[in-house]
């Protein structure tokens, strides 16, 4: 871990700085500052977990909301029974389970149809959820009545966020790193490169659905009420497809780089034209595409490259 | 005899179904466009029909003079303005997928706001051919009947004009391979193009047809290019005729496990069947693997 | 001191002299009033909202900014108002984002309801919070009964599922006891969190009734194909087919229902039938039809809104746009006494007083309006309200629905 630091000094340093700057935000800004900022880090937690498997590796998947759905039904029915960590860390856990299953059932499917079977997922799962709760407990809802603030949320998520980006630069570097992108350049030559593709692809997809779970189940500290369908709903699927496309690949900070700036767009946009907002954040979308390929990360490494050029030109006067 | 009535259900359920896909097997599968913001041209197909009754009172079928022109020039547009400049960057199918993803999610977040801001979200309906037909002691709906009809014909025809059609030859030889396509000399671009539009066409077909008996609001495009999409997988892409097949198996069964085990399960059976298919033929039902 | 701050120094002291000396009345009259609201514009439920409530909402506006505004008497003038609107695509992070927003960012006066159940009670803690009073105008769940203590700054509109659903159980019990009918009952719902209260609590009270359920299944919602399971129902013979359907099954009930020639002496459905959207796909074959909902057009001043609501809509307005109307009603009366925004008085204004509306003469016993309708019908093309059966202007009900040919 000390070589990753040392190898990457500014950007360590740049973290921790982060980090610390935002935990203290809370004390300076009102509820719904907060709030935009909550949603902004479960984005960016959730389109960085996404990128860890499915920007590496290609598979496409729209199963966001059905692991982020799983994180929060699992807390809606723990936190009756023991506490909150508990009751997230089982989120977490249930997710890992729930995606490890389906990895493994799903290994022969590529492209266009891996990315429709995960969107099939979210639908199934909340079907049969719904059908489960009725014919069972005779009722589709489930109160969370917490005492957490707004502050612990927040906390509680700038951490998750800041661990997954942390964790998946850490990964990205190592061994396991590797192979995922491998994977991703030609799944065949991997496997015959000795790269064991089946357990990689399972334990990564495993690890990126158990921090969804646990977006999920933090964010629903904040429902009073929630429901099969307010849980599975498949907009936040497609809202981290876009982010991280936006982004643009190859990066671990890429789906940052799209998300901040998608959610701030969406703000930005729903407070002044709230009527006409799905025009103009479609336009956005026209306009972004066409005029920054490979995402907002090529823009910025270009504008990056050339300014380091210029840089090391003046030096070299 | 409930049983029977059933089936035949599914069948008509199942021809909406591959109805609804029949447009965009056409443009993913020879255009290689993933089109988002197909059921956007099926909800502009339903409000067509919609006011061509209820506002100036002719025979909903007639709003196909004007929709599908309409989508069809609008879809062909599409393709030469938006699409073609993505086609000519992208390197290779992956990164044309996920240009074409952002930019038509783009387009049917416009569209949808229009639709919002001039038909606003009320839900809209109206009654045409909701009449029985009576088929060996089961009963139908008849516009459920004219919308299966029109889901084969639009078939036959379609499957007609591939097979022995030279333009049909053509449509065949860029599903298989775009490259080797133009090598022996067929305009990619002009037969992609004409095959997008065409899509968009049949989308507002299907739109016009099921407005007769499911009631829809402006909102409701992301439904349907979803089902679509479903039943294109299924089929297996490109596979334009298997298309209605699929539709039709996915309806049969949905409508008989929704009987014979719970209707609150008929949308999980529908879903559970698609993925177990997918699980047993990764690449669809009709595709040579 | 040089010439130019002598000048300015001048011009300032003459200018203030100039200005006429204001009235301590008018000081700190606001100009304007701010409203707001986050809703559901897309997605599933946006066209319930639309019909429902945003239509209800942009009307009111308008005719109370065509008025001059709410009169505030403490300063002695009518205030215009504006309204802030978002949409919360159908997503309870967004609503209570947005609900912040609006209390905190635009600072609004007065903050006006969400649409559906589930988005209601996710608004209610947060405007309780701050201390903003509310009419939640389409809220139907027995949670509403354990709020009131809770959310003190909470006030629920419509019917809830046991008065939504007792009278019609005990309706059909009544037909029972004169022998008009066997008392056979085939109830349907969605797998939604309304349907399944709605049908519990309809259970329960047929079961006390003395009501033979001789059917009962659920259906996702969003199910494309609704005739194997009315045909079912139909295969059982019941006298009253109850389906607690939300507007696409209402619509879709209702035509298969027709096209297998099934003919309930009693038929209801429930969020959808009081639409006139509903009125215009049937016609006359809605005569019959009970529904949830309900309303009385004699009532003083709905002439003046319906002719309103058509010049603005385009077409007349539904029973359950009523609710949300009659709720800015409340909320402006309200005000009105009290005279300024003062949002505690304001809420204690809500939670005593009597309150003349579209919906009829409206008061509030902890928090929950006392006695709304539950049940409408629809009657020689109008949709007027039959239960509760002692509420001022309810019609009896017509039995048995007319036969469809």
């Amino acid at each position: 871990m000390l070589e990753n630091i040392k190898k990457a000094p500014y950007a360590t340093a740049l973290i921790v700085l982060g980090t610390v700057v935002l935990a203290f935000v809370p004390m300076f800004v009102s509820g719904y500052i907060m709030s935009v900022f909550i949603l902004l880090f479960a984005n960016v937690a959730l389109a960085t977990a996404w990128s860890f498997f499915s920007g590496a590796t290609r598979y496409i998947s729209l199963a966001t909301a059905a692991f982020f759905g799983i994180g929060i039904y699992v807390l809606a029915v723990a936190h009756v029974y023991v506490p909150i960590p508990i009751a997230l860390a089982a989120a977490a856990g249930i997710g890992f389970l729930v995606a490890l299953v389906i990895g493994l059932s799903t290994l022969r499917l590529r492209g266009v149809y891996f990315v429709v079977f995960t969107f099939g997922l979210t639908e199934l799962i909340h079907q049969v959820l719904n059908w489960w709760e009725i014919k069972i407990n005779r009722t589709v809802s489930r109160y969370i009545f917490t005492d957490i603030s707004n502050v612990s949320i927040y906390e509680t998520l700038l951490a998750i966020t800041v661990v997954t980006i942390v964790g998946s630069w850490f990964v990205s570097r190592s061994r396991l790193g590797f192979a995922l992108r491998a994977i991703g350049e030609d799944e065949t030559v991997a496997r015959h490169a000795g790269i064991n593709t089946t357990l990689v692809k399972v334990i990564c997809f495993a690890l990126s659905a158990s921090v969804m779970a646990l977006v999920g189940a933090v964010l629903a500290l904040r429902y009073p009420y929630i429901d099969a369908s307010i849980a599975f709903n498949n907009t936040w699927s497609f809202q981290v497809l876009i982010a991280a496309l936006l982004g643009g690949p190859g990066r671990v900070w890429g789906p940052m780089i799209g998300a901040v700036p998608l959610v701030l767009l969406s703000e930005f946009l729903a407070g002044s034209f709230p009527h006409h907002f799905s025009i103009a954040l479609g336009l956005c979308f026209v306009v972004i595409v066409y005029f920054l390929p490979g995402g907002i990360t090529r823009l910025v490494l270009r504008l990056y490259h050339s300014w380091h050029a210029q840089y090391m030109r003046k030096e070299a006067h | 005899m409930i049983l029977f009535e059933v089936f035949l259900n599914g069948l008509l359920l199942g021809g909406m179904y591959g109805l609804i896909a029949l447009g965009l097997n056409l443009q993913y599968g020879v255009a290689r466009i993933l089109n988002l913001s197909y059921g956007e041209f099926f909800v502009g197909g339903a409000f067509t029909a919609f006011f061509t009754i209820m506002l100036w009172q002719f025979n909903p079928m007639l709003s196909l003079f004007i929709s599908m022109p309409i989508a069809f020039a609008a879809s062909w547009l599409i393709y030469q303005v938006l699409m073609m400049p993505l086609i000519r960057r992208a390197p290779d199918q992956d990164a044309l997928d996920a240009d074409v993803v952002l930019v038509t999610f783009g387009l049917f977040f416009v569209f949808q706001g229009l639709a919002l801001v001039y038909w606003s979200g009320d839900l809209r309906g109206y009654s045409f051919l909701a009449r029985p037909v009576h088929i060996f002691g089961a009963t139908i709906a008849m516009n459920r009947l004219l919308a299966f009809s029109g889901a084969c014909l639009i078939a036959l025809t379609l499957f007609g004009v591939l097979r022995y059609t030279r333009f049909g030859a053509a449509l065949r030889a860029i599903t298989i391979d775009p490259v080797a396509a133009s090598l022996v000399g067929i305009d990619v671009r002009k037969y992609s193009a004409i095959a997008f539009a065409v899509g968009g066409a049949l989308a507002a077909s299907a739109g016009m047809l099921v407005s007769t008996f499911i009631s829809f609001s402006a909102t409701d495009g992301v439904v349907y290019t979803l089902k679509a999409l479903i039943v294109v997988i299924m089929a297996g892409v490109g596979r334009v005729t298997g298309t209605l097949a699929a539709g039709l198996l996915l309806g049969v069964v949905e409508s008989l496990g929704g009987y014979l085990i719970d209707p609150a399960l008929t949308i999980a059976i529908n879903f559970g069947l698609f993925m177990l298919i997918l699980l047993i033929r990764p690449t669809g039902l009709f595709t040579r693997a | 001191m040089d010439r130019r701050t002598l000048l300015k120094g001048t011009a300032a002291i003459a200018g203030a002299a100039a200005l006429p000396s204001v009235p301590a009345q008018a000081q700190g009259a606001p100009d304007k009033l701010r409203f707001g609201y986050a809703i559901t514009m897309s997605g599933p439920l946006g066209p319930g909202a639309e019909s429902t409530v945003v239509s209800q909402y942009k009307l009111w506006h308008k005719r109370v900014n065509d008025a001059g505004g709410i009169m505030l008497k403490k300063f002695n003038k009518k205030v215009p108002v504006d309204m802030v609107s978002y949409d919360d695509q159908g997503k309870p992070d967004e609503l209570i984002k947005l609900t912040e927003r609006l209390i905190q960012q635009d600072k609004v006066d007065i903050v006006l309801s969400p649409y559906a159940t589930h988005m209601n009670l996710a608004s209610a803690p947060i405007t309780n919070k701050y201390q903003y009073p509310v009419v939640y105008s389409t809220a139907t769940t027995t949670k509403t009964y354990d709020l009131a203590k809770k959310l003190p700054y909470a006030f629920w509109q419509i019917v809830q599922p046991n008065e939504a659903t007792a009278p019609l159980a005990n309706y059909l019990a009544s037909l029972k006891k004169d022998g008009k009918i066997k008392g056979t009952v085939a109830i349907v719902h969605p797998t939604v969190e309304y349907g399944v209260e709605m049908h519990e609590a309809f259970l329960n009270a047929a079961k006390k009734a003395g009501l033979e359920v001789v059917f009962s299944k659920s259906y996702p919602f969003g199910a494309a194909d609704l005739q194997p399971v009315i045909r079912e129902a139909a295969a059982t013979n019941p006298d009253a087919f109850v389906a607690m359907s939300y507007p696409p099954d209402t619509f879709m009930f209702t035509e298969q229902a027709q096209i297998i020639g099934f003919n309930p002496q009693v038929m209801y459905v429930a969020i959808g039938g009081v639409f006139p959207t509903y009125k215009g796909k049937f016609g006359d074959k809605v005569n019959g039809i009970l529904a949830y909902g309900g309303q009385d057009t004699n009532v003083e001043g709905y002439a003046e809104y319906d002719k309103a609501h058509r010049a603005m809509h385009n077409r007349p307005s539904e029973a359950g746009a009523l609710s949300a109307y009659s709720g800015i009603e409340v909320v402006q009366q309200a005000i009105e006494r009290v005279g300024e925004i003062d949002r505690p008085k304001i809420r204690d204004e809500i939670a005593k007083g009597k309150f003349k509306t579209i919906w009829g003469e409206l008061s509030y016993v902890d928090q929950r309006c006392a006695s709304p309708w539950a049940i409408g019908q629809w009657q020689n093309g109008e949709m007027v309200g039959v239960f509760p059966a002692d509420k001022a202007g309810a019609k009896p009900v017509q039995f048995p629905k007319p036969k469809w040919s």
